[in-house]
C-alpha cells in the first residue's frame, strides 16, 4: 500500500510541481556566502590567498606555547588567593604532575593545532594547481616544522605526509626525526635566500637551516646519537651568510614595531586589531597596571618568573631590564597602592599557593622584554613574536663547539652574544662550563619557549627547583592526548602515563 | 584564569551581541491612533443598530445538565444579522419582530431555533453531548473529534488561558499541559520562555516544538497575540506529530486563531494595566554591614583605602538604583461578524511592557485579519489570513546586573570630587571586577525592531461528495534590525572603544501545501478518512551589518548609533569585520499520507506515512521516511461496560511513530567549506605590507549526514469516573537515534581540517508518565469549583555517545565560573547518565587555613586538593517531577481562577551565591550577608556540593478575580467584566538564590557551533530579577 500511495502522491505532487519547474523534488543546496574547494583556488591570486593563511596558523605558536611554558624554571603562575586556582592546573604544570584526563584540554589543544595545520598544508600540496617549486618547498618546510614541534613535545607521533588516512600509524621519535631531516634537506635548495621583505614571517633557506639545526642539536635526546658537527654546519650557513646581525639595542628586537630587526630569522606577524593573540602584558601585569599603561581593561596578574631565575642576571646585564621589579606608578607618575600597601613587585615568591592579599598579588618579577604598548585599548599587542633569531644560532653553535671540545670557538660565539648584552660593562669570558652555557641561554632566550628543550638536553628538567620536587624521567615527554588515543586505535600512550 | 582570543569564523549574528539602551519609543503616538480607532468604531456601531418596534424578548439560556447559565451564547434573528449575546448570567434581551425565529448557537451545544410567536420571555436549555467528547481537536492538516483521537493530544482553549500579564502565548498555557514545561527564567520581558515537551531529546537539536499557526508552519510564536487565539493543540506523541515528519521530534503546537462566524457583528474590547515589582532580591551587605565585615575579615587598616571607602559614608543600594516599578498596558480591539457566505474577524492589539530594569522593555503592535469565504454551494471554502506584528524592544546589557551585584555599597554614583574621566561616575581605578552599574545603564543603547509579516491563503474545494482538494500557501517575512551603541568614556566600555553597530537580519519563508482528502461514512457510526499531500517550504536567510568605534568625545551623546560613519575606528584601526553580510537557504520537500478508520464508535485506527527531504543533509541521505501507527479502543462503549456507574468513559490508546529533527543544524553542514580564517601578513599588500583576510578550510565534510530520528511509543488512557472526574494518563518512551552532534575527530594530519564534524551518532532516551485529572468539585446553581491536577514525570538518559567512527571524546560542560575558576566544570557527558547531571566533589568542611576540604577519592583523610577528590553523581539539573493545580471558582457574578505550579527532583548549582560568599575576596566585590557565617580566611572558591541546592518549588503562578457586571438590555455594551489578577504571587522554595526557575536552552553553546551544551542547572552571574505582577483589566463586548 505504501508503494502505490507514495507513487500516487509523487505523481500528483509532481504534476502540479511541473508548473513550478523541476523545483518539485530538487534539494540541491545553493551556497551563497561560503566557498567550496571546487569554486575557489584556481587563479594565482586566489592561490596566494590560500597559502598566506597557512602561515597565519603559525601565528598561534605564541598562544599554544605560552601556558605550557610553566613547566620550566623560568616561568611560574602561583595561586594568589582565589586567582589562578583554575582547578590546580598551574600547580600541576609547575610540579610536573600534569594529569592525562584533567589536562587533556591543554595537550589536545596543542596536538590539534599542530595536526590540523598539517592537514591544511597537505590539502594544499595535493592541489594540482600548485606548481611553483618555491611555494611547494615552503609548505614542506612548514609541515616539517610542525612535525618537529610535535616530536619535541610528544615524542612518538604521526608522520602525516599526504591527504587521507583515518587511523595513521604511530612512529617512533627516531623515525620522525629522520623524516623531518629528509624533508628539510630536500626543500632547502628550492627555498629563497631573501630575508625580510616578501619573505618576512615565511620559510626561507635560513629558517630551514635553523630548524635543521634544532633537530641536530637535540639529536641525542631524540635518537640517542648526538650530531654536534651537523649543528655547526647548519649554523655556519646562517651566520656566515652575513644576512643577519645583532642590533646593539637588545630590546629593539622585541619592540612593538620589531619587524625590521636584523636579528630575526623567523617571527610570526601579529597585530593588536588585525591579527590578535599576542598578549603577554595581560598575563603578567598587575590589575593596577591598567593605569600605568592606560590599557582598556585590567590585566590578569599571574605570570611571573622565579626568584632564582631573576637573580641569575647580573645588574650590569642589559637583559635584566626585561623584568619589572620595584614600585609601580600610574601614567601620571603617582605611586600605585594596592589595598593600603605600595605596589612593589619583588622577585621573591613566598609560596606556590598564597592566601589572598596584596602580598600575594605583588609577588614575582614580571615580564616586559616585549615592549608593552601604551594607550592600547585592545587586549592584544602588535609586536611580532620571535621564534628564531641570530643570538640563538650563535649560542647553538657555541654549545656544539664546546661539546666537541672546541672551547675557543665556543667562547667566540658566546662572547659575541654577551658583548651585546652587557654593552659598556662587557667583560669577555675566558672559560665556560656546560652549566654556564645553559644559564646564558636562559638569560638570553627568556620566555621564548626554548627553555624546556634546553633543560631536557642538559639533563636538568627532572631536577628539583623551588616548589618543585624531582620529577620522573617519563615527564620529559608530554602524554599523547586522551582524546586522540580514544579516536585513533593505532596510537598508544607514552610510557609513564 | 585564562582568556583565549578567537576570531569568529562566521560573521553571522551572535546572540551575545545584544546590548541595550533607552531610546524613547513613539508609544504615545501609537496610543492616540488606537484610541482614535476605538472612537471611530464605536460611532460606526451605533449607526448600525436597527431599531425594531416590535416585541422585546428576554430570558435566560442554561445548560440542562447542571442548570448553569451559559454566557456568550450567540442569539440571532434568523435570516438577518440582528442578534445579541448572553451576558455573564446567561441572560439576554433583544427586540425582534413578533413573528421572527431566534437561533441560539454555542460551541459544543446543539443549535436551537425557536419561533418567537410574540412571546416576551423565552428561556432556553441548550443540550449538548458530554462536552469533552463533541469537542474537536486540531490535528495536522485536519480536525478530529476528540472521541476518535488515537494519539496524545492536549487542547487548551482560550477560556482556559492563564491569567496575568502574558504577552507570549506560551505564557498563556504554562502549566496547563502535562509534559509541556514552559519556563520563564527571569523578569526580562524580552527573553523568550524556554519550552520542553517530554524532556530533552537532543544535544544539538534544541527542544523547541514546531509551531503551526493557521496552517502556516514555523511561525515565531511571540508574534501572535494571545487574545487572537481560539485554541492551542499540543501534539505530544509521535503518532500525532508524525504528519509533520521531519521537524516534529519535539512535538507540535498548533495554534488556531479566532475567526469570524455568521451572526451579528460583535466588537470586543479588552484592556488591562499592570504593574511589576521585584519578587525576590539578593541579600547583599549594605554600607554599614560591609564596613563591619571588612573590619572582621581584613582588619581595620583596610578601611583606610580611599578608593573603596571614600569620604562621605555612602551606603548605596545598587539593585535599587538600577530597577524601578514597571508598568504594562495592553489594549485589544477586535471586531467580527459575517453572513452565510462571508465572515471576518479583524483585531488590533497593542501591548507595552516596561522591564523592571530601567531602560528595558518592549512594545508590540499586532494586527490580524481573518476572512472566510464560501461559494459554489459551500463546496469552495477560502480562508485568508493576514497578520503583521511589529515589536520595538529595548534589550538589556548583562553588565548592568552583574556589576550591580558586585559594586561596593560604600561608593557613590557620581564622583563627589567632580572627576571628569569616566563620565563623572565614581569608579575604582585598576580594579578587575568593580564597575559602576549606573554608569553602564545610562550609557548604552541596545534596540531591536522586529517585524513579522505573514500572509496565507487556504483553499478547499469539494470536488465530489467526500473528496476535498486543498491548497494552502503562505509567505512570511521577518526582519530584525539591531542597533547598539556604547559610550567609550565609561570604564566598562573602554575595552570596546565606544563601539556602535547596526545589523539587519531577514528571513523569507515560502510554504505551499497541496492536499487531497476523502471522507466517507459507512453505516451509522463508522467512517474513514484518507489524506494525501505534498508540501514544499523554502527559507532564505540573509543579512548584513556594519560597525565602527572610536568616536570623538561626546559622540555617543550626539549620535548614538545614528551616524556610524563618524567613528575613527575604520580609518585608524584596520579590521576585517567592520562590515559583514551573509546569506543561506534551505528547502524542505515532503510527501505525506494518512488513513483514519473509526469503527462502530468503538475502534479507531490511524496510520501515517511521511517522506521528507531536506537540503541540509548529505547527498547520500537527503530523504527520510517517518511512519506511525496508532489505535484506540473506547472500552466504555463495549457491552460489558455500558451503563457502568464508575467508569462512564474509558478509552485506551496506543501509538508508535518516528519523527525527525532537522532544526538543530545549520545549512551547509555536509560540505567541506572554505571560509574566512585568521588574517595573515602579506608583505606586498598596502604600503609596506599589511594584514589581509585569509581563506582556509573551516569545516569538515560529511556527505552521510542525515536526520536525527526520534522513535516514540505512547500508551494512554482517557477516562471519566462517576460522570464527574475526567482525566488522561499517558505513558511514553522516546528514543532519539542518530543524534546530531559535532563529534570530535582525530587530528591526524591527513583527513580532517578542524577538530569536529557534525555527524549522527549516539542515542538518548526519555521516558515518563503524564497525568491530567480534573473534576467539578462543587457544582451548584450559584457556586461552582472546578479543579484540575496536571502532573508529569520524566527521566532522561544519554544511552550512548559514539558509533564506531565518531566519539564525543571528553565533553565537560556546566562551567562553574568565577575568579580562579576557569576550566572548572560540573558535568560531563557520560553514557548511561542523564543530561545535566552534576558530577562533583563532596564538601567536607574547611581546614584551619580556610581552604575547602573534599572527601578523598581513595577513602582517606579529606583533602584540599581537588584533583584528588572523589567525584560523586550528585543529582540532576532537569526536574523529574512537574505539576500544576488549576482552580476555577464561580460565585454569583464573581469568578476566581488560580494556578499553583511546582517541580521537584532537581538540583541547582548556585554559582552566583558562591562568588558572593568568599570572605577573602571581600575587597574585590560586595558580598551576600551570608558571608558573615563563613570562616574569615576562606578565600579560594572551589567547586563542590557545598553550593548545590535543591531546586524544588511551588509557585502561585497566576490568579485572577473577576466580576461580571449585570448589563441591562438594550445597551450598546452586551457584556462587561472587570478583573484583578497577577503573576507569581508567592513561591515556596528552599533555594537561596533569586529564583529556582532558570533558563535551560537545551542546545549547544555558540549558536550550535560548540561541542559544549549550554548551561543546565547553573545559576550564573547575570540574572534579570524575577518579578511579581498585578493587573487590573476590563473586557467589553459590544
Amino acid at each position: 500500500m505504501n508503494k502505490y500511495i507514495k507513487k500516487g502522491l509523487i505523481l500528483t505532487g509532481c504534476t502540479i510541481g511541473l508548473f513550478m519547474g523541476h523545483a518539485c523534488t530538487d534539494l540541491e543546496e545553493e551556497v551563497y556566502d561560503q566557498t567550496t574547494p571546487d569554486s575557489f583556488g584556481q587563479t594565482p591570486g586566489q592561490l596566494n590567498a590560500l597559502i598566506g593563511p597557512l602561515y597565519s596558523g603559525l601565528g598561534d605558536y605564541y598562544g599554544n606555547m605560552a601556558e605550557i611554558n610553566t613547566v620550566t624554571d623560568e616561568q611560574i603562575v602561583p595561586t594568589r588567593g582565589g586567582d589562578w586556582e583554575d582547578g590546580g592546573r598551574w600547580r600541576r604544570f609547575h610540579q610536573h604532575t600534569w594529569d592525562v584526563t584533567l589536562d587533556d584540554g591543554t595537550f589536545n589543544g596543542i596536538w590539534n593545532w599542530i595536526y590540523n595545520n598539517i592537514t591544511r598544508i597537505n590539502f594544499q600540496l595535493a592541489d594540482e594547481n600548485l606548481t611553483n617549486e618555491q611555494t611547494i618547498a615552503e609548505l614542506r618546510t612548514l609541515r616539517a616544522f610542525y612535525h618537529y614541534i610535535a616530536t619535541d613535545m610528544f615524542g612518538n607521533v604521526i608522520i602525516a605526509d599526504r591527504v587521507g588516512g583515518d587511523s595513521p600509524a604511530q612512529k617512533t621519535r627516531t623515525e620522525v626525526y629522520t623524516w623531518v631531516e629528509q624533508e628539510l634537506v630536500a626543500a632547502i635548495p628550492n627555498l629563497s635566500e631573501e630575508t625580510g621583505g616578501v619573505n618576512y614571517g615565511r620559510m626561507n633557506k635560513y629558517v630551514a637551516h635553523m630548524i635543521l639545526g634544532k633537530l641536530y642539536l637535540n639529536a641525542q635526546v631524540y635518537t640517542g646519537t648526538p650530531q654536534w658537527a651537523k649543528v655547526i654546519e647548519q649554523m655556519d650557513a646562517i651566520i656566515n651568510s652575513n644576512k643577519y646581525s645583532l642590533p646593539a639595542d637588545f630590546f629593539s628586537t622585541f619592540a612593538v614595531q620589531n619587524q625590521n630587526s636584523p636579528e630575526i630569522i623567523l617571527a610570526t606577524p601579529m597585530d593588536a586589531t588585525k591579527r590578535g593573540g599576542f598578549n603577554p602584558h595581560m598575563r603578567t601585569l598587575h590589575y593596577l597596571n591598567q593605569t600605568t599603561y592606560n590599557l582598556g581593561a585590567a590585566p590578569w596578574n599571574g605570570f611571573a618568573t622565579m626568584a632564582e631565575f631573576y637573580n641569575s642576571y647580573e645588574d650590569t646585564d642589559q637583559r635584566k631590564d626585561g623584568w619589572i621589579v620595584g614600585q609601580q606608578f600610574n601614567a601620571k607618575g603617582e605611586p600605585l597602592v594596592d589595598d593600603g600597601q605600595p605596589l612593589i613587585f619583588s622577585p621573591e615568591i613566598p609560596a606556590l599557593v598564597m592566601p589572598a592579599g596584596p602580598a600575594a598579588r605583588r609577588a614575582g618579577a614580571r615580564f616586559k622584554k616585549y615592549e608593552i604598548q601604551v594607550n592600547n585599548k585592545n587586549n592584544d599587542q602588535s609586536n611580532d613574536f620571535v621564534i628564531f633569531r641570530l643570538a640563538d644560532a650563535l649560542l647553538m653553535r657555541a654549545e656544539a663547539q664546546f661539546r666537541l671540545g672546541n672551547t675557543a670557538a665556543a667562547l667566540t660565539d658566546i662572547n659575541r652574544v654577551r658583548e651585546r648584552a652587557y654593552g659598556a660593562n662587557y667583560v669577555a669570558l675566558t672559560t665556560i662550563t656546560l652549566d654556564e652555557i645553559l644559564a646564558e641561554r636562559g638569560r638570553e632566550l627568556a620566555w621564548e619557549f626554548h627553555r624546556r628543550q634546553d633543560l631536557i638536553r642538559f639533563d636538568k628538567f627532572t631536577q628539583a627547583w623551588q616548589f618543585k620536587p624531582a620529577s620522573a624521567e617519563t615527564r620529559e615527554l608530554y602524554p599523547i592526548p586522551r582524546t586522540q588515543l580514544d579516536l585513533n586505535p593505532n596510537l598508544s600512550q607514552n610510557p609513564g602515563y | 584564569m585564562m582568556k583565549t582570543t578567537h576570531q569568529p569564523l562566521f560573521h553571522q549574528r551572535n546572540d551575545s551581541d545584544y546590548a541595550h539602551f533607552g531610546k524613547p519609543t513613539p508609544h504615545l503616538i501609537k496610543r492616540s491612533i488606537v484610541s482614535a480607532a476605538l472612537t471611530l468604531i464605536l460611532v460606526f456601531i451605533c449607526t448600525l443598530q436597527t431599531f425594531a418596534q416590535d416585541v422585546t424578548v428576554s430570558g435566560k439560556v442554561t445548560d440542562p445538565a447542571d442548570n448553569s447559565p451559559l454566557p456568550g451564547v450567540n442569539i440571532t434573528v434568523k435570516g438577518t444579522t440582528t442578534g445579541t449575546v448572553t451576558d455573564g448570567t446567561g441572560a439576554y434581551s433583544i427586540s425582534v419582530p413578533g413573528n421572527s425565529t431566534l437561533v441560539y448557537s454555542f460551541i459544543g451545544y446543539t443549535t436551537q431555533e425557536i419561533p418567537v410567536n410574540n412571546r416576551s420571555t423565552i428561556d432556553v436549555a441548550l443540550a449538548g453531548d458530554v462536552q469533552a467528547l463533541s469537542e474537536v481537536v486540531v490535528i495536522g492538516y485536519g480536525e478530529q473529534k476528540k472521541k476518535d483521537v488515537t494519539g496524545s493530544i492536549a487542547q487548551v482553549s482560550a477560556k482556559d488561558f492563564n491569567a496575568g500579564i502574558n504577552p507570549n502565548p506560551l505564557q498563556a498555557i504554562q502549566g496547563k499541559v502535562a509534559g509541556l514545561n514552559i519556563t520563564r527564567p527571569s523578569g526580562d520581558p524580552n527573553q523568550a520562555p524556554t519550552v520542553r515537551l517530554r524532556g530533552y531529546t537532543s544535544l544539538a537539536g534544541g527542544s523547541e516544538p514546531l509551531y503551526v499557526v493557521d496552517g502556516i508552519i514555523g511561525v515565531p510564536i511571540n508574534s501572535v497575540s494571545p487574545e487572537d487565539i481560539e485554541s492551542m493543540d499540543v501534539l505530544k506523541d509521535a503518532s500525532a506529530a508524525a504528519i509533520y515528519g521531519a521537524r516534529a521530534a519535539n512535538g507540535v503546537i498548533i495554534v488556531t486563531t479566532k475567526r469570524g462566524r455568521e451572526g451579528k457583528t460583535t466588537v470586543g474590547f479588552n484592556n488591562y494595566v499592570g504593574t511589576e515589582i521585584i519578587s525576590n532580591r539578593l541579600e547583599l551587605l549594605n554600607g554599614e554591614e560591609y564596613r563591619q565585615e571588612v573590619n572582621r575579615i581584613k582588619g581595620p587598616a583596610s578601611l583606610d583605602d580611599n578608593l573603596r571607602f571614600p569620604d562621605g559614608n555612602f551606603s548605596t543600594d545598587w539593585i535599587d538604583e538600577i530597577t524601578r516599578v514597571a508598568y504594562t498596558n495592553n489594549h485589544d480591539l477586535s471586531i467580527m461578524g459575517g453572513g452565510s457566505s462571508f465572515s471576518y474577524r479583524g483585531s488590533l492589539n497593542y501591548i507595552q511592557q516596561q522591564g523592571i530594569l530601567k531602560n528595558t522593555g518592549f512594545n508590540r503592535l499586532t494586527g490580524r485579519v481573518n476572512i472566510d469565504q464560501r461559494a459554489i454551494n459551500d463546496r469552495l471554502k477560502i480562508q485568508y489570513n493576514l497578520s503583521i506584528a511589529n515589536t520595538n524592544a529595548q534589550l538589556r546589557e548583562d553588565g548592568v546586573i552583574s556589576r550591580a551585584v558586585t559594586f561596593l555599597p560604600t561608593l557613590p554614583i557620581k564622583d563627589p570630587g567632580g572627576r571628569s574621566d569616566f563620565g563623572g561616575y565614581y569608579e575604582v581605578d585598576g580594579s578587575f571586577d568593580l564597575f559602576n552599574p549606573v554608569a553602564i545603564q545610562n550609557n548604552f543603547l541596545n534596540d531591536r525592531v522586529r517585524r513579522n509579516l505573514i500572509g496565507g491563503v487556504n483553499m478547499s474545494f469539494e470536488v465530489l461528495d467526500g473528496l476535498v482538494l486543498g491548497a494552502n500557501g503562505a509567505f512570511r517575512n521577518e526582519s530584525t534590525i539591531e542597533s547598539q551603541a556604547f559610550n567609550g568614556v565609561i570604564k566598562q566600555f573602554q575595552g570596546n572603544q565606544g563601539r556602535t553597530a547596526r545589523n539587519l537580519y531577514q528571513t523569507n519563508n515560502t510554504l505551499l501545501d497541496l492536499t487531497a482528502t476523502y471522507t466517507r461514512n459507512i453505516g451509522a457510526n463508522s467512517n474513514f478518512n484518507l489524506l494525501g499531500g505534498y508540501s514544499y517550504q523554502e527559507n532564505v536567510d540573509d543579512g548584513f551589518g556594519a560597525n565602527n568605534n572610536n568616536y570623538i568625545d561626546g559622540g555617543y551623546d550626539l549620535f548614538g548609533y545614528d551616524n556610524l560613519g563618524r567613528g575613527n575606528g575604520t580609518l585608524l584601526f584596520g579590521r576585517s569585520d567592520y562590515v559583514s553580510s551573509y546569506k543561506n537557504s534551505w528547502k524542505l520537500i515532503s510527501f505525506f499520507g494518512r488513513a483514519t478508520f473509526n469503527f462502530v464508535d468503538k475502534y479507531n485506527v490511524t496510520a501515517t506515512l511521511r517522506r521528507d527531504g531536506s537540503s541540509k543533509f548529505g547527498v547520500n541521505n537527503r530523504w527520510g521516511i517517518f511512519p506511525s501507527f496508532a489505535a484506540g479502543w473506547t472500552i466504555s462503549n463495549e457491552p460489558f461496560l455500558q451503563d457502568n456507574r464508575v467508569l462512564s468513559y474509558l478509552k485506551l490508546r496506543a501509538g508508535w511513530g518516528q519523527t525527525g529533527n532537522s532544526e538543530g543544524i545549520r545549512p551547509y553542514n555536509t560540505l567541506r567549506l572554505l571560509g574566512p580564517v585568521q588574517n595573515y601578513y602579506d608583505a606586498t599588500a598596502g604600503v609596506a605590507g599589511d594584514f589581509v583576510p585569509g581563506y582556509g578550510y573551516t569545516q569538515n565534510d560529511n556527505p552521510d549526514l542525515k536526520w536525527e530520528v526520534l522513535e516514540q511509543t505512547n500508551v494512554g488512557l482517557d477516562f471519566t469516573l462517576f460522570d464527574r472526574i475526567t482525566g488522561t494518563l499517558d505513558v511514553y518512551n522516546k528514543m532519539t537515534r542518530d543524534m546530531l552532534y559535532p563529534f570530535t575527530v582525530a587530528a591526524t594530519g591527513g583527513r580532517f581540517v578542524t577538530n569536529s564534524i557534525v555527524a549522527n551518532a549516539g542515542t538518548m532516551r526519555n521516558r515518563g508518565i503524564e497525568l491530567s485529572i480534573g473534576a467539578d468539585i462543587i457544582n451548584k446553581e450559584n457556586f461552582t469549583w472546578n479543579a484540575r491536577v496536571v502532573g508529569a514525570y520524566n527521566e532522561n538518559t544519554i544511552m550512548s555517545l559514539n558509533s564506531g567512527d565518531f566519539n564525543v571524546g571528553i565533553i565537560r560542560y556546566n562551567s562553574f565560573g568565577g575568579r580562579g575558576l576557569s576550566n572548572v566544570f560540573a558535568s560531563e557527558l557520560r553514557p548511561g547518565r542523564s543530561l545535566g547531571e552534576f558530577y562533583i566533589p563532596q564538601h567536607a568542611g574547611f581546614d584551619q587555613n580556610g581552604n575547602m576540604l573534599f572527601v578523598a577519592a581513595d577513602g582517606g583523610e579529606p583533602t584540599t586538593d581537588n584533583s584528588k577528590a572523589k567525584l560523586v553523581e550528585s543529582g540532576v539539573a532537569l526536574p523529574r517531577y512537574t505539576g500544576a493545580l488549576i482552580n476555577t471558582l464561580r460565585y454569583g457574578n464573581f469568578d476566581l481562577n488560580f494556578q499553583l505550579r511546582g517541580v521537584a527532583g532537581n538540583k541547582i548549582l548556585n554559582n552566583l551565591r558562591s562568588n558572593l560568599s568568599i570572605p577573602g575576596s571581600i575587597l574585590e566585590t560586595n558580598m551576600l550577608k551570608d558571608v558573615q557565617d563563613l570562616p574569615a580566611n576562606f578565600s579560594t572558591n572551589q567547586l563542590s556540593d557545598f553550593w548545590l541546592e535543591s531546586g524544588a518549588f511551588v509557585r502561585l503562578d497566576n490568579w485572577q478575580l473577576g466580576y461580571n457586571l449585570p448589563m441591562a438590555e438594550g445597551r450598546i455594551v452586551q457584556a462587561a467584566r472587570i478583573y484583578l489578577g497577577g503573576n507569581n504571587l508567592f513561591v515556596i522554595t528552599k533555594y537561596k538564590g533569586i529564583d529556582p526557575e532558570l533558563e535551560v536552552r537545551g542546545d549547544l553553546a555558540d549558536n550550535g557551533r560548540s561541542q559544549t551544551p549550554n548551561n543546565i542547572g547553573i545559576d550564573a552571574a547575570s540574572v534579570y530579577p524575577k518579578t511579581r505582577s498585578f493587573q487590573l483589566g476590563v473586557n467589553l463586548t459590544f
